[in-house]
């Protein structure tokens, strides 16, 4: 079984276990969020199969390096970073109906991977510029730091639909964690990406001072990067000094999600610079 | 003056520096950064073009506005961080008074009531305490006992460490932009330089050393994409062989506080050139053979003529007409402007009538690497700033202040235990491990 193959097995898996996830919230079928949670351990165990798998087959060509550096891998492990999250998060708070929400975007990263006809999964060797041992603590804090943002995105859209909600018995939102822990589980999900995102520009930083002599050079990636630090920073700032909560802090958790995101893929395609080997 | 001091130190300036900064940042990534004015005339129109370059939007990270906002943000730090420092250094420090008291406010609080207590019930609850916090207090009020425990109050200090490295990083990259320069130079192999040349232009700038490229190499893998860039180089002081270094991309070499990185290179003419002249008056051909980088002399006697420049694939129109050398004419008596040469197509040269017709019968190629030569004083600041962050998050987002009371008390013929405690932060898990201590202080009471 090659890499490529078990990862298009992967994004069907991530579809089902989302659907299950969302089964399990609309019906409040217990039964949906056990085979849900099995679904999805085994997704997650399966892409990270396929992560190593493909590892092991640039070493077999000869090439020799990890698999996070082109659009393809990093969606793939993009994808496993959120599961991974999720799953911790679902183990620690023991509630699944999150599930119907983060698991989606893991689908969605690994459908645009296996799907998108300009995708290229192929194995290439490294350009001089991405041979550097920072590759591989740029890439993983970076998606850690996206992934942990993805997961509160999903939180928050959760809080703003259900979360100051009356909790009457046999409604949804009774089913669903408290407001307040809703509040909380995104505002450490954001810490924790907020951590992340800063060790990425930084390990970045570091890399691109010893590959181009500056550690900071206003590229469009940069200064996006920047852009979602700064975002997240006013919400960290409204959040302890002035006490903001509930629906402004979910709203700008959706305001930092949407510059995550044109970070990864907007940049790429809109707008050129230094990261060009990160669209194809 | 007061309110002046109130505005630069609140939260809500923070707050609208932060949003106006990505605002110009999306700006800057929006706009195309520092094209030629004719650039922008063609994408915006001429009134628009101007409007842009008079607000600095074509070079929008160096422009008043953005640079002013960052001082400002640096200000709104040092004024807002210098303003609570000495409050919350107070709370750092701050030995709350032991008493018998109810901590009916406390954030965590239970209690218990028990016939008996098992002997030894002081030492019970104080090593109960100690297990989970490091700074221990314990007082005694007749037969009642007041344990308090206390754990990272200076944690309280790690948002102004954040701070701090903020302000680390603007220092740092002020630092080398004042006494920093980036710079680039281009050395044919074999050849040695002493001078770069400055971003931003003006004079060569010149080095206390030279530098040698002893040979470039540039390796490619099976499918064509680069796998490797490499100079070997000497460095030589007064005329001497100081140190020898391989300048790759991603493992740059510093000498004498001027860092090279390796960034572009190309091939140049070397070694020896071929040309054939044709005498537009006689007719008679002269084969010609020499250092390709030194005059030729013309076979007249009259004058010579060099190579000034050389495109290993001279295109023009979207055509490409293959390898052509600039020819440059000294010494003769109608002075010509250079004109190309081109080996492909020989025929070319006969429109220009000159007295001879020139044409390149063979030439050789070498290398030229192309170096980036920076020095940034500021550098190692930046990454103390990068370190104080890192650590300054860790200690900001996951640990806490955290207080616990452990009081047991007569009360009534029975004791009373009661457990109460506070963290600054993060008071959900708090709770959450104070509700463990306490099951397990009570089943080991029971």
């Amino acid at each position: 079984m090659s890499s490529s193959w078990a990862l298009s097995v992967v994004t069907f898996v991530y579809l089902g276990a989302s659907l299950l996830y969302l089964l399990n919230l609309v019906f409040r079928s217990a039964a949906a969020g056990r085979l849900a949670t099995g679904t999805v351990v085994t997704a997650c165990a399966l892409n990270l199969y396929g992560i190593i798998l493909r590892w092991i087959e640039s070493y077999q060509m000869g090439i020799g390096r990890a698999p996070l550096s082109n659009l393809y891998e990093s969606l793939v492990f993009f994808a496993w970073t959120i599961i991974l999250l999720y799953l911790i998060l679902e183990w620690r708070y023991k509630v699944k109906t999150i599930g119907a929400f983060a698991a989606p975007f893991a689908f969605f990263a690994m459908a645009y991977a296996s799907f998108s006809p300009s995708m290229s999964s192929q194995i290439q060797p490294l350009i001089p510029a991405l041979k550097s041992n920072w590759l591989i603590a740029h890439v993983v804090t970076c998606f850690l730091g996206y992934a942990a943002f993805t997961v509160a995105c999903a939180v928050s859209i959760m809080y703003l639909i259900w979360g100051r909600k009356p909790r009457e018995q046999g409604g949804v939102a009774h089913y669903l964690p408290k407001g307040v822990v809703m509040e909380e589980i995104s505002y450490k999900l954001i810490l924790i990406g907020f951590l992340f995102l800063s060790a990425g520009i930084i390990t970045g930083a570091v890399w691109a001072h010893s590959a181009w002599g500056s550690y900071w050079s206003w590229d469009p990636k940069e200064t996006w990067s920047l852009i979602t630090w700064l975002v997240y920073a006013t919400l960290l700032h409204a959040r302890y000094m002035r006490g903001w909560g509930g629906e402004r802090i979910a709203v700008l958790s959706l305001v930092g999600f949407a510059s995550v995101l044109f970070t990864y893929f907007g940049v790429n395609f809109l707008l050129s610079g230094l990261h060009s080997y990160a669209t194809g | 003056m007061n309110k002046l001091f109130d505005f630069l130190a609140s939260v809500k300036l923070t707050v609208v520096l932060l949003i106006l900064i990505a605002a110009l940042a999306i700006i800057g990534t929006v706009i195309p950064q520092q094209e030629p004015p004719g650039h922008y005339v063609q994408m915006y129109g001429e009134s628009t073009a101007e409007l842009f370059q008079r607000a600095g939007f074509t070079n929008m990270y160096s422009s008043g506005w953005f640079v002013l906002l960052l001082a400002l943000l640096g200000l709104n730090l040092v004024v807002c961080s210098l303003r609570r420092i000495p409050k919350t250094w107070k709370q750092v420090r701050f030995r709350p008074e032991l008493k018998l008291r109810d901590y009916s406010h406390m954030n965590f609080r239970q209690e218990r009531n028990f016939e008996q207590v098992p002997p030894g019930w002081k030492d019970i609850l104080q090593t109960a305490v100690s297990k989970r916090f490091s700074r221990i207090e314990r007082q005694e009020f007749g037969e009642a006992l007041v344990v308090f425990g206390e754990k990272t109050p200076w944690s309280r200090m790690g948002v102004y460490i954040v701070h701090a490295s903020v302000l680390l990083l603007f220092i740092g990259a002020v630092m080398g932009g004042l006494w920093g320069f980036r710079g680039s130079v281009t050395i044919v192999e074999g050849e040695t330089v002493d001078t770069i040349v400055l971003r931003g232009g003006g004079e060569p700038y010149p080095l206390d050393f030279q530098v040698r490229c002893d040979r470039f190499t540039v390796e490619f893998y099976e499918t064509g994409a680069p796998k490797e860039f490499r100079s070997d180089v000497t460095f030589l002081k007064n005329g001497e062989e100081a140190a020898r270094h391989a300048i790759r991309v991603n493992h740059p070499v510093t000498f004498e506080g001027i860092t090279f990185y390796q960034s572009s290179y190309g091939t140049t003419l070397g070694g020896t050139a071929g040309f054939e002249l044709v005498n537009n008056r006689t007719g008679e051909v002269h084969g010609l053979q020499g250092n390709a980088r030194e005059p030729f002399p013309l076979p007249d006697g009259r004058g010579s003529f060099r190579v000034i420049h050389f495109q290993p694939n001279l295109t023009s129109g979207g055509m490409s007409f293959g390898p052509g050398v600039l020819i440059h004419l000294m010494g003769v008596e109608t002075p010509s402007p250079p004109f190309w040469v081109l080996q492909r197509f020989p025929e070319f040269d006969i429109e220009r009538k000159g007295s001879y017709t020139f044409k390149l019968t063979s030439f050789d190629q070498i290398y030229y690497t192309g170096l980036q030569a920076n020095r940034d004083p500021g550098v190692w600041v930046v990454y103390a700033g990068f370190t104080f962050m890192l650590a300054g998050f860790l200690v900001t987002f996951f640990l806490s202040h955290q207080m616990l009371w452990v009081q047991m008390s007569p009360s009534g013929g029975e004791w009373k235990l009661i457990v109460a405690g506070t963290a600054h932060r993060n008071r959900g898990s708090f709770n959450h491990r104070m509700e463990a201590f306490w099951s397990e202080l009570v089943s080991t009471l029971e």
